[in-house]
């Protein structure tokens, strides 16, 4: 499973090429750029943010999301301390998507997909 | 894509770290190493305590959600594993911990840099580096009624979310 993402001046961020490895942190990973929007100064605004899970993309079009909002990708994992399968990293799930706020109701509003 | 997680132990009086744990047996003797096949439980004592932390590395962005939790707290007739998260370290012993039984739904904890011990333990972490989760500190309590040999294997699961 891996990020994507391609700005507007067609620089494309890819978390597998980096290694998972912030451009601006080493102790950082690839949404941690993403999520702080830390490449925009040099290559303008995300047009889009996709994940690649299990030979499916799913793709957000980032030029029609409110403009404050903040880009998820939340994983949830369990592993096992002892037993059979101890010390197997499993996925639970993945939240895909976006939060903002509300402008009126000052409420964070999230638009995300639960992939399993 | 997502951080690295090694099992910690802490032994003796000072806390001594043994790190990448594989197994998490309830034995008569506080260490990391011998078998627990020859340091057994007596039928109406405990074992000693144990605790365990998970350690995260690698790069990530936040960690929050720490979860621990036992797939069974009763083994054997008999027999309950107690458990409970802690952030401060008592020398193991074979005095009942006064925890409850282990939790089959899960335990919330929090996480620290540097040692899973100590104040300002935070749900959401985003510092960065390497980190603890909280320490998960279980003993077997016995009654009289214990049944001899092997319990049913129960299995610990700790889980997380990550971005």
């Amino acid at each position: 499973m891996y990020l994507e993402v391609e700005f507007s001046d067609g620089f494309i961020l890819n978390q597998l090429k980096q290694n998972d490895i912030s451009l601006f942190d080493a102790s950082r990973n690839t949404f941690y750029d993403i999520v702080n929007k830390l490449c925009e100064l040099e290559h303008g605004k995300m047009k889009r943010l996709s994940l690649f899970k299990d030979s499916r993309e799913y793709s957000i079009d980032w030029t029609v999301v409110p403009s404050d909002a903040k880009p998820v990708c939340l994983k949830t994992f369990s592993m096992d301390i002892n037993g059979i399968d101890a010390h197997v990293k499993k996925m639970v799930n993945v939240e895909f998507g976006y939060e903002y706020v509300d402008v009126k109701t000052k409420k964070i509003i999230r638009s995300v997909e639960v992939i399993s | 894509m997502s951080t690295t997680v090694t099992f910690t132990e802490f032994n003796g009086a000072s806390a001594t770290p043994t790190t990448n744990r594989t197994e998490m047996n309830l034995k008569s003797i506080d260490d990391s190493t011998s078998s627990y096949q020859v340091n057994t439980i007596v039928a109406n004592s405990n074992s000693f305590t144990k605790y365990q932390a998970p350690l995260h590395s690698g790069t990530y962005n936040t960690l929050n959600g720490a979860t621990f939790k036992i797939s069974s707290n009763t083994p054997g007739t008999g027999i309950t594993i107690t458990g409970s998260l802690q952030s401060t370290y008592v020398t193991p012993s074979q005095v009942a911990s006064g925890d409850s039984a282990m939790s089959l739904v899960g335990l919330v904890g929090t996480f620290r840099a540097t040692s899973p011990f100590g104040t300002g333990g935070v749900a959401g972490y985003t510092a960065g580096g390497n980190v603890y989760a909280s320490a998960l500190r279980l003993q077997m309590q016995t009654t009289s009624s214990a049944s001899t040999g092997d319990t049913s294997p129960v299995t610990i699961t700790y889980m997380w979310s990550e971005s």
